[in-house]
């Protein structure tokens, strides 16, 4: 058990917006962490920032003891909620380039999944299917050995099927040694697979604990509790 | 098939339904049983969810660890009867809580049952 | 990391700019032929409508190149660093430096390439055709002269080295421009267009006082009428440019690295 992530006073401001409030957290390894918020509560900002696309105004984030930066960047796999990846590449060049940028990309995992999805390596991303687009993210992202696995709303956009197809690839790629942080909003879909949660409300957590806490103490799914905090 | 609500912790649902295979004989006495990572591929569900669930079923001791063998289920006959008797005996208060609550004496209820038995004979 | 970073910014670019080159040299081809049609086969409407068509064609791939590989080289950073794919570049194992010198790098292959395109378009136009063989003789008559004011060496060197400038020059200003727009939040291609202009303001000063302090440097006696005095004049200015140049693309460097390092703000 190791501390995969950490932040200390953490804060980020869009104009008079804060969207992230001074924020101390602390995650480690062999967890998959459920962040959960409504929109607006800052969980793209928070996986932004430990991805290395946005820089705080204060406070600090370590991956593994490393700042943000090329180091941190190796050890992060950021799977975002758009399609980053230049759309006229075939496949195949894809899990190449990923290859060649990630050391600890691991291209017979991504070529056997790839398979089991029946997708030619020969088209074009742009040609496939939504669905398809996302799963060959995933894929690409969950085939790298990294320390965090930063995805954001990974089944939001897809049908039911695509997305136990997304939770398991997700499982089936855990490690011990790495710390797996999903975004959503469907908690339901993802309550099974996770093992920690964390509320965050205007950029602050108002809750982190166990998915297992959750049931035992308040005798209910955290989908429900999520309903009854975040009452509108 | 597993099957879990989300509103009890899901190592607790997979002691039972472990357990519940155990008596039934899906997973016979002596059986190795799947690792940890082929249990939560197959119930979809976090693989330290299903370790917790193998620990307490090992302390319980319906399942034993053999080093570099593996898991494997229990070949004591006794316990595994033990298990069953105290599962029985969970939906027979289950069951007689919710005649009770139809207004029904025991003896109501003895006399339902032998007659359901008698009909579909069982 | 370096090397790979080039290869592929070299691959996305190369696959903007592919049509264009093409262009070029298939409407050069296209144009030679028709020149010598017109004037082995004579003058008739036929003739002059394909020679019209061959050169405006030409035209208008020569117009490709040259702003295309600008346009080309723009458009992809933007995309690369602020826009969607920014989601990916910006999460790759690399230090800001050799993001940027991979962009700067990958922007000059870009540039040589238009140039070298372009050269070769000529070429195909006008090797051994007698009209152009004239041209080029009228050129080297007109060097033969110069040649007898300045050494030629002198003059080659400072047309090379400029040369080399513009193939980076733009880069330095594009990644300044595009990485401080980012200030104005959400009007980023606006603030990009701020800077832009900022940047000129600045260069058009620093531009009027090294032209004066290069003046300066001028025996203003022995300028009337004489032409070493001139060519020194003119290598003097070459110098003061390069050199204003130089601090430029240096400002802009480090600018754009301070804004990708501390500033960064993926939307």
């Amino acid at each position: 058990m190791s501390v995969n992530l950490n932040t200390v006073a953490l804060t980020k401001r869009y104009g008079s917006e804060t969207a992230i409030d001074n924020l101390n957290l602390s995650l480690e390894s062999g967890q998959i962490v459920g962040l959960l918020g409504p929109n607006g509560s800052g969980k793209t900002t928070l996986i932004k920032m430990i991805s290395g696309l946005l820089t705080p105004n204060s406070g600090e984030i370590l991956v593994a003891d490393k700042k943000i930066g090329k180091e941190s960047k190796a050890l992060v796999s950021y799977l975002p909620e758009r399609c980053a990846l230049p759309d006229w590449m075939k496949i195949g060049e894809l899990v190449t380039m990923y290859k060649d940028f990630f050391n600890d990309f691991d291209e017979n995992r991504a070529y056997a999944m790839l398979k089991d999805l029946d997708l030619d390596l020969k088209k074009t991303f742009k040609a496939l299917s939504k669905g398809n687009r996302e799963k060959v993210q995933l894929i690409l992202c969950m085939s790298r050995n990294a320390k965090i696995y930063c995805l954001d709303e990974p089944i939001g956009g897809v049908d039911p099927a695509a997305r136990d197809y997304i939770l398991r690839t997700i499982l089936q790629n855990y490690c011990e040694d790495s710390t797996v942080i999903i975004s959503t909003h469907l908690i339901r879909d993802i309550e099974g697979v996770i093992d920690r949660v964390l509320f965050l409300k205007k950029g602050q957590v108002i809750l982190n604990t166990t998915v297992d806490e959750i049931r035992e103490e308040k005798k209910m799914s955290v989908d429900a509790l999520f309903r009854e905090v975040f009452a509108c | 098939m597993w099957e879990f609500t989300n509103d009890r912790p899901i190592y607790l649902q997979l002691i039972e339904q472990i357990k519940l295979r155990v008596i039934n004989g899906t997973y016979k006495p002596g059986d190795k049983v799947p690792s940890v990572r082929e249990i939560a591929m197959e119930a979809g569900v976090n693989p330290n969810t299903v370790q917790r669930a193998f620990l307490e079923l090992e302390r319980s001791g319906i399942l034993s660890t053999q080093r570099t063998l593996g898991r494997f289920v229990t070949d004591k006959e006794t316990d595994i009867q033990n298990n069953r008797d105290d599962m029985a005996k969970e939906q027979v208060e289950i069951f007689v809580g919710k005649m009770k609550e139809l207004g029904l004496s025991g003896e109501d209820v003895i006399r339902l049952v032998q007659a359901y038995l008698n009909e579909e004979g069982k | 990391m370096l090397g790979k970073l080039i290869k592929y910014d070299v691959k996305a670019l190369s696959r903007y700019i592919f049509p264009a080159f093409i262009l070029s040299l298939v409407s050069a081809i296209f144009l030679r032929i028709n020149i010598l049609l017109r004037n082995n086969v004579g003058e008739n409407i036929f003739t002059n409508v394909m020679n019209g068509l061959s050169i405006v064609l030409f035209v208008v791939s020569v117009v490709a190149i040259s702003i295309g590989a600008y346009i080309a080289y723009i458009i992809y950073f933007y995309k690369s660093t602020l826009g969607d794919q920014g989601y990916f570049y910006m999460s790759l194992p690399a230090s800001a430096d050799e993001y940027l010198v991979s962009k700067i790098l990958s922007g000059a292959v870009l540039m040589l390439s238009a140039v070298l395109v372009s050269v070769l378009s000529l070429l195909i136009l006008g090797a051994f055709n007698p009209e152009f063989n004239d041209a080029f003789k009228g050129l080297y008559e007109i060097w033969k002269e110069i040649c007898k004011v300045t050494p030629g060496g002198k003059i080659i060197a400072t047309l090379v080295i400029n040369g080399v400038f513009s193939l980076f020059s733009t880069q330095f200003v594009v990644a300044f421009c595009i990485l401080s727009g980012q200030l104005l939040g959400k009007k980023k291609i606006l603030g990009a267009f701020l800077a832009y202009l900022v940047l000129q303001a600045i260069e058009g000063f620093f531009g009027q006082i090294t032209l004066l302090a290069t003046l300066g440097t001028i025996n203003v006696d022995s300028f009337a009428y004489n032409d070493v005095a001139f060519a020194q004049l003119f290598t003097r200015l070459s110098t003061g440019g390069l050199i204003v140049g130089t601090i430029m693309m240096a400002f802009e460097y480090f600018v754009a690295r301070f804004f990708l390092t501390k500033k960064l703000n993926l939307e």
